[in-house]
C-alpha cells in the first residue's frame, strides 16, 4: 500500500508559541510514524501504541490550544471560526476512536484514512498558526504554509 | 629520663645551624651529610653542581658523581616530570630559585634507577643567601618517595579503573563524559554515548563458572578497547554492562559503523578453557547534540535505547529518539492529568438501560464513565481509558466507578427500582489481589434487593491476560451475588476452550456485529453464533449497539431478548435515570417480530434463557 507523503517539519509551521510548536513537532513525528506503520504490516501492539499516542495528543494538545484560544480572547472575537476549530478537534478524536475500533476488529486501515489525518493535522497547524499570528501581531494575518514531502524540498 | 635527653632539654634549640658546635670544617659537614637518607645538592650561582651527598647521587643514579661541576640541565636530562614529560626549567626550578625565588614548591620527578626502574623523587630547592640577603647559590634536598607514589597510584587506579578488565570504571567514565561533552560543545562536534549489555552472559557464567565468566569479560573488554579509536572510551560499569564514548563523529552513519564494528567484535566466538563460547551485545546509543546536555540523562537515554535493542531481538543496536521520549513524556503528563481529574471530581457516570424486550422490562443499567474536561468538555471513555489501562491509576478509577454505581443503585432501590448495575473493569484491576477483597466486602454487605447487586463486565482480551486468576475470581463470586459478563464478545479469540474456562454468566455481543447484521450476512452469522454458543454453554446473552426497531425485532427473532443501545436508550446522566425508569413503557412493536427475520433466524437458533 502506498504511504501518504510524510509531513515535513519546517519553520513555516512555527506559531511562535513554544509550547504549541513543541507539541506540533511531536505530532508530525507521531503522524509520520502512524502513516508508516498503519499502512504496513505492523504488530497489533504497535498499532495500539500509535492510536494511544494520537488519543494522548488529542487530549493534551487540544487542551493547550483551546486554552490559548480562550485566553487570547479569540472566541469572543471570532466565535464561528473558534467553534469550527473546536469541532475539528472533536472530529479528530472521533476518527481516532474509529481507527482503534478498526484495529481491534483487524480491519486494514486505508492509506486514505491516514492521509485524512495528515490533512487534519495540516489544518490544525494552520489554525494554530493563524491564532498565534493574531495574538502576536494583532491586525496582521500570516499566511500559513504546511507542506508534505511531495511539495517540499527534502 | 636519660642524661642525654635531659641534656637536650636543657640546651637551647635554635633554627639556625650551630656552626660553633659543628665548626666550619668541611670534613665534619661531609660526615654529617653522608649519614642522612635525604639527598643534598649545592649549586653555585651559575647553576653548576658544587656538592652532592651520596644519597643525592644515588637518587639521581649518578654513583660516580659525574654530575659534580655540571650545569643543572645535565642532571635534569636524567629526569622526567611527574607526567612523564622531559624535565625543563619549570619542573626543575633552579634558575628561578637562583634568581631569588624563595617560594619554589617541592616538585615530583621521575628518575630511572640503575636497575632501569622508575624511582620517584620529591625535590625541594631553596636559595642560599649571604648575610646581606644576596643569593650565593641554591640547595636542593631530594627524598625518595617511590613507595608512597606507587601506593597512591594504585589507589587511584582502583578508584578509576575496573580491576577485572582494566577498563575505566563508572567514575572515570563519568569524568570523561563530562570532558567529552564540554569538548563537543566547544568544537561543535558530535558525540555518541552508548550502553552495552552482553546477551547470553549469564548462561556462560552459570554453565562454565565464574572464573570462565571473568575470563570472558576480560576478552570482551579487550575487544571493545581494540574496536574503538584511541581517543574513544570503553568502560565497564559493572556485571556485563559496558559504556562507550565515541567522539568526533562527522555523521550519524559514522557512529553506526563504529557500533556495528563493536557488535561484530563482541559477537565473534571466544575460546575459554578449550570450549567455544558465544555471546552477543545489545547496544543503546544516544547522540549529542540532539539529545540533552545532562550526562546522567544521556546515560539513561542510552540505557533505554539498549533495552529497546534487547526487546527487538538482541545482537543489535538502537538509537535513542528524543522525540519519542517527548511523546512518552506527553503521555505520562496525561496520566497525571487523569489522576488530577479523579481528585477534582471531574468524572461522572452515565447509565445505559438494558432491556428485556420480550418481557418488556428493564433488567439492568450499565455504568459508563465520562470525563467532564474543564477545557475540552465531556470526553468519552474510549478517549482516555486506553491511556491509563496499564497504569495503577486504572484501579483507582475502577474503584471509584464501583462505589459510585453502587451508590446510585441504592438511590434507585429506594425509589422502587430493583436493577443489577454493571461496571467495566480493566484487566489490571481484575488481577489485583485487593479486587477480590473488594468483591468479598460487597458480597459481605449482603444484597438488600432481590437481584444480583453487581455485574462485572470484562473484555475477553483482558480476561485472557491472566485466565487463571480471572476464572477463579468468576468461580468464587458467580454464585454469591456477583455476575460476570464477557464484553465485546466475538471481537477477540472467542475460543470454546476460553468460554469453558471462563464461567462468566453473560456474553455481550459486540455492537459492531449488531449494527451491521442487517446488511452483512457475515455479521449476522456471528451474532447468531454467539447466541448459539450462549445457549450451548447455558449463559445469558446481551446484544449491544441496538440502534433501531429493525435491530430489536431481528434480535428477538433469533433468540436474543436482552439488549441495549441508542435504539432503546442513550446512556443517561444520573439525574435522568430515575425519570426514564419511571416513564418506561415497552414498545408495542417489540411484540411483533419481522416475519422474515423469524424465518431466517429463529428457526436456525434455539432461544436462550432470559437474563433474569
Amino acid at each position: 500500500m502506498q504511504n501518504p507523503a510524510p509531513l515535513i517539519w519546517n519553520d513555516s509551521l512555527m506559531t511562535g508559541v513554544p509550547e504549541i510548536d513543541e507539541q506540533h513537532r511531536i505530532l508530525v513525528h507521531t503522524f509520520n510514524e502512524a502513516s508508516e506503520k498503519l499502512c504496513g504490516e505492523s504488530a497489533p501492539e504497535v498499532l495500539e501504541a500509535i492510536t494511544q499516542d494520537l488519543l494522548s495528543y488529542a487530549l493534551y494538545h487540544f487542551e493547550t490550544e483551546e486554552l490559548l484560544m480562550r485566553d487570547a480572547g479569540y472566541e469572543s472575537e471570532d466565535g464561528a471560526d473558534a467553534r469550527r476549530h473546536r469541532a475539528e478537534h472533536r472530529d479528530f478524536s472521533t476518527q481516532v476512536l474509529g481507527l482503534r475500533d478498526r484495529i481491534k476488529a483487524d480491519i486494514p486501515v486505508a492509506a486514505a484514512r491516514i492521509a485524512g489525518f495528515s490533512a487534519q493535522l495540516a489544518g490544525d497547524a494552520h489554525h494554530a498558526h493563524r491564532h498565534a499570528a493574531r495574538r502576536l501581531h494583532p491586525g496582521k494575518a500570516l499566511q500559513p504554509k504546511l507542506t508534505t514531502s511531495s511539495a517540499a524540498p527534502r | 629520663m636519660s642524661t642525654w635527653d635531659a641534656e637536650l632539654e636543657r640546651s637551647e634549640l635554635s633554627e639556625s645551624f650551630p656552626t660553633d658546635f659543628v665548626g666550619l670544617d668541611s670534613g665534619r659537614v661531609n660526615s654529617i651529610l653522608r649519614t642522612i637518607e635525604e639527598g643534598i645538592l649545592l649549586w653555585n650561582t651559575d647553576g653548576k653542581l658544587m656538592y652532592a651527598n651520596p644519597a643525592a647521587l644515588a637518587h639521581f643514579n649518578d654513583s660516580e658523581g659525574r654530575s659534580t661541576g655540571c650545569h643543572w640541565a645535565w642532571l635534569a636530562q636524567r629526569c622526567a616530570s611527574a607526567e612523564g614529560l622531559p624535565c625543563d626549567g619549570e619542573c626543575f626550578p633552579l634558575d628561578r630559585v637562583l634568581a631569588g625565588d624563595a617560594n619554589a614548591r617541592p616538585v615530583l620527578l621521575q628518575v630511572r634507577s640503575a636497575e632501569d626502574k622508575v624511582r620517584w623523587l620529591r625535590v625541594h630547592t631553596q636559595p642560599l643567601t649571604d648575610t646581606h640577603g644576596a643569593v650565593t647559590g641554591a640547595v636542593c634536598s631530594s627524598v625518595d618517595v617511590t613507595r608512597q607514589v606507587e601506593q597512591e597510584n594504585s589507589l587511584k587506579l582502583q578508584a578509576h579503573f575496573d580491576t577485572l578488565t582494566g577498563l575505566p570504571n563508572r567514575v572515570l567514565f563519568s569524568d570523561r563524559l563530562d570532558q567529552a561533552l564540554a569538548h563537543a560543545r566547544r568544537h561543535r562536534e558530535n558525540l555518541a554515548v552508548c550502553m552495552l549489555d552482553l546477551d547470553g552472559f549469564k548462561i556462560v557464567n552459570d554453565s562454565f563458572g565464574h572464573s570462565s565468566g571473568d575470563q570472558l569479560l576480560r576478552e570482551v573488554a579487550s575487544r571493545l578497547h581494540d574496536s574503538l579509536r584511541g581517543d574513544d572510551t570503553a568502560a565497564r560499569l559493572g556485571g556485563d554492562e559496558f559504556a562507550l564514548l565515541i567522539g568526533d563523529l562527522k555523521t550519524s552513519g559514522q557512529c553506526e559503523q563504529v557500533v556495528k564494528r563493536v557488535l561484530d567484535a563482541v559477537g565473534a566466538p571466544y575460546f575459554i578453557d578449550g570450549a567455544e563460547v558465544r555471546v552477543t551485545a545489545s547496544i543503546g546509543v544516544t547522540l549529542f547534540p540532539g539529545d540533552t546536555m545532562d550526562p546522567d540523562q544521556l546515560l539513561r537515554h542510552a540505557d533505554q535505547a539498549m533495552y529497546k535493542a534487547k526487546q527487538a531481538g538482541k545482537n543489535r543496536f538502537s538509537i535513542f529518539d528524543p522525540i519519542l521520549e517527548s511523546r512518552a513524556r506527553a503521555n505520562l503528563g496525561l496520566v497525571r492529568k487523569i489522576e488530577q481529574a479523579l481528585e477534582r471530581h471531574e468524572f461522572v457516570l452515565h447509565y445505559q438501560p438494558k432491556v428485556d424486550c420480550r418481557a418488556g422490562r428493564v433488567v439492568g443499567l450499565e455504568a459508563l464513565i465520562r470525563w467532564n474536561h474543564p477545557v475540552l468538555g465531556q470526553r468519552m471513555p474510549g478517549e482516555f481509558l486506553p491511556l491509563i489501562e496499564r497504569e495503577d491509576m486504572i484501579v483507582n478509577i475502577g474503584d471509584w466507578v464501583i462505589d459510585e454505581a453502587l451508590r446510585e443503585q441504592a438511590r434507585l432501590r429506594a425509589a422502587g427500582h430493583e436493577l443489577t448495575i454493571s461496571v467495566n473493569i480493566a484487566a489490571r484491576q481484575l488481577v489485583c489481589r485487593q479486587f477480590a477483597e473488594r468483591l468479598e466486602a460487597i458480597v459481605g454487605e449482603g444484597c438488600a434487593g432481590s437481584v444480583d447487586p453487581l455485574e462485572i463486565e470484562i473484555l475477553e482480551s483482558a480476561a485472557l491476560e491472566d485466565i487463571g486468576t480471572v476464572s477463579s475470581l468468576i468461580a468464587s463470586f458467580q454464585t454469591r451475588g456477583i455476575r460476570f459478563a464477557l464484553d465485546d464478545f466475538g471481537t477477540g479469540y472467542s475460543s470454546l476452550m476460553h468460554l469453558k474456562r471462563l464461567a462468566a454468566g453473560v456474553l455481550k455481543i459486540d455492537q459492531a456485529f449488531v449494527r451491521d447484521m442487517l446488511d452483512d450476512p457475515g455479521d449476522l452469522a456471528i451474532v447468531q453464533g454467539v447466541i448459539g454458543l450462549a445457549a450451548a454453554f447455558r449463559r445469558d446473552v446481551v446484544a449491544e449497539g441496538v440502534e433501531d426497531m429493525e435491530h430489536v425485532r431481528m434480535l428477538l427473532s433469533i433468540g436474543c431478548d436482552v439488549m441495549q443501545g441508542h435504539g432503546i436508550s442513550r446512556p443517561l446522566p444520573v439525574e435522568a435515570v430515575e425519570p426514564w425508569l419511571r416513564n418506561f413503557k415497552p414498545d408495542p412493536r417489540w411484540r411483533a417480530p419481522l416475519a422474515e427475520a423469524a424465518r431466517s433466524g429463529a428457526a436456525l437458533v434455539p432461544r436462550t434463557g432470559r437474563l433474569s
